[in-house]
């Protein structure tokens, strides 16, 4: 499967590997990574909360459409659990004959992510407070 | 009949923690379950823009409830 939530540390280069064909002229690739500050605060950390089944499956959906719509061979993993500052949270890797359709694959997954991925994330602060972040209501999502 | 409500982002903490336990009639929509969610918590504000949701999908307000699986309320959503 392509489409995967991870408790361990993502590996950029497996998945690009594992999109890698003979008929490729381009892998593309997106790595999202846990930034040290937000809107003036310093962040030490992320957690990510997920419902695990149903982001299974809304991420391989989403990797199944990118593949569909773009003519690509996608892959994409995102992290749940607490992450550090620098590490990644979402990976993904798309390889097409030509480079536009990796780019614009990589770009559909991320999007899509934000928006649809039952995922939320809670920063904690230098001034050990924390808060989760508002997002994108699923209502309307099927 | 008693049914275990799972809470994720924000709605782990609104007080009640990671899930609920609450008495539900048979046949409820998902906009029932989710007013017993609000009242059980006290409050409809953190259910703002939230859904019910199964294992396998999201459920608009209207569809009924299944009598088994896991049930979820899902606050809006921030990966990446």
């Amino acid at each position: 499967m392509r489409g995967l939530i991870q408790r361990e540390p993502l590996d950029a280069a497996r998945l690009c590997a594992a999109v890698e064909s003979p008929s490729h002229g381009a892998v593309a690739s997106f790595t999202g990574v846990v930034r040290n500050s937000h809107e003036g605060k310093s962040v030490v950390a992320v957690t990510y909360d997920c419902f695990e089944p149903l982001a299974a499956k809304v991420l391989a959906a989403i990797v199944a459409e990118a593949e569909a719509k773009f003519g690509a061979r996608v892959a994409a993993e995102h992290r749940v659990g607490r992450l550090k500052v620098g590490e990644a949270s979402v990976a993904i890797a798309a390889g097409s004959p030509h480079r536009s359709e990796s780019f614009d694959a990589c770009r559909y997954v991320i999007e899509e992510i934000k928006v649809r991925l039952p995922v939320w994330k809670r920063e904690h602060y230098s001034d050990g407070d924390g808060a989760w972040l508002s997002g994108c209501s699923l209502a309307g999502h099927r | 009949m008693t049914r275990k409500i799972e809470l994720y982002g924000r709605l782990r903490d609104a007080g009640a923690g990671e899930a609920l336990e609450l008495d539900l009639a048979a046949g409820l929509d998902a906009a029932a379950v989710l007013s017993a969610v609000a009242q059980a918590l006290g409050s409809k504000e953190p259910l703002a823009g939230a859904v019910l949701a199964t294992e396998a999908e999201v459920l608009s307000a209207s569809d009924p409830v299944p009598e088994s699986g896991r049930l979820a309320v899902l606050p809006p959503v921030c990966g990446g």
